[in-house]
């Protein structure tokens, strides 16, 4: 008896925590580019990156596992890859592969060099652009969710 | 173990199980396929992604501590290795908590223990050896592939030849 609703509660469970991560995901990194703009201590923004960089991958990855999940829930009743809804959801996929990339590259980049040695304008823009892709990743989910 | 290593490992191995997963989803969303996952519980589809996130993470530290030379072959061999490790947790893992699922079930009905225990076990060592090499060829397949895309990513940073993964500098 209680089965659909526990359902139910669960799929909103999962789409919430969904949105929380997105949330994470795209102002972690544009409040890191903010700091990184007033160039702090070299030791603040050593413990900054460490803490934001293990908190920004545990997000993309709630965020990717969350967002199969949303996929998955309306079965046979998702379009067509080939309508406009599939159109956009192949570029959100797209983009978010770009997103994962770019996060990538930055870790390379801040794991390669210490962090007293690391151009924090350099830094920062990695961090900007990141941010960016996640809020062109936010738009394209808002198509998808109300057109 | 270098805590250095160790946050890089868990970058790069949550990194590779998200595009994993991303291109798993893309490919069989254009193949029309998406519709198979609806009777996946939300919280089984948690866990799965769990345990191969688990995965993941332990065969990229696995990889990335035996990378001593800036050479690419070294780098595909470690990669394709912790490929393998990875794909062999991660089916070791499903097939231990589904062999403790079947017998938590036959517990319940009331099957005597001792043979709940003996078949339990029997499908953990038969199942277990045979699909172990089949997901060890797989994930050194998937191993292989990932080791080029870091690849790619490096050059995309921009990194020189002078660093490698198992750098004791980045250990700071």
């Amino acid at each position: 008896m209680l089965a659909p609703l526990l359902a139910i509660d669960l799929h909103l469970g999962v789409r919430t925590l969904h949105v929380v991560a997105a949330m994470f995901a795209v102002g972690v990194p544009a409040g890191l580019a903010l700091v990184l703009r007033a160039h702090p201590a070299p030791e603040v923004v050593e413990r900054l990156v460490a803490d934001a960089e293990r908190l920004q991958w545990i997000v993309l990855a709630i965020l990717v596992a969350t967002g199969v999940g949303n996929l998955a829930a309306p079965g046979e009743g998702t379009p067509e890859p080939s309508s406009q809804w599939g159109r956009v959801l192949i570029a959100k996929l797209g983009l978010v592969l770009l997103l994962l990339v770019l996060s990538a590259v930055r870790t390379f980049v801040i794991a390669t060099q210490r962090m007293r040695a690391v151009h924090q304008q350099r830094l920062g823009t990695w961090y900007g652009v990141t941010a960016a892709v996640g809020v062109c990743v936010a738009v394209l989910a808002e198509v998808l969710a109300h057109g | 173990m270098a805590e250095g290593l160790r946050r890089f490992a868990f970058a790069m191995g949550t990194f590779h199980v998200a595009v994993l997963a991303v291109v798993v989803t893309l490919g069989a969303y254009v193949a029309g396929e998406l519709g198979s996952l609806e009777e996946l519980h939300p919280l089984v589809g948690l866990a799965l992604f769990g345990v191969l996130w688990a995965g993941s993470v332990i065969g990229t530290y696995w990889a990335l501590a035996g990378v001593h030379d800036h050479a690419l072959h070294i780098a595909i061999q470690r990669g394709i290795g912790g490929g393998a490790i990875a794909g062999v947790f991660v089916f070791l893992t499903f097939l231990i908590g589904v062999a403790l699922t079947v017998a938590v079930g036959r517990v319940v009905d009331g099957d005597p223990m001792t043979d709940v225990i003996a078949g339990a076990l029997f499908v953990v060592a038969f199942y277990g050896a045979v699909g172990g090499l089949v997901a060890a060829v797989v994930g050194g397949a998937i191993g292989f592939m990932f080791s080029l895309v870091d690849w790619v990513v490096l050059r995309l940073g921009g990194i020189s030849e002078a660093w490698t993964p198992s750098d004791e500098h980045r250990s700071a």
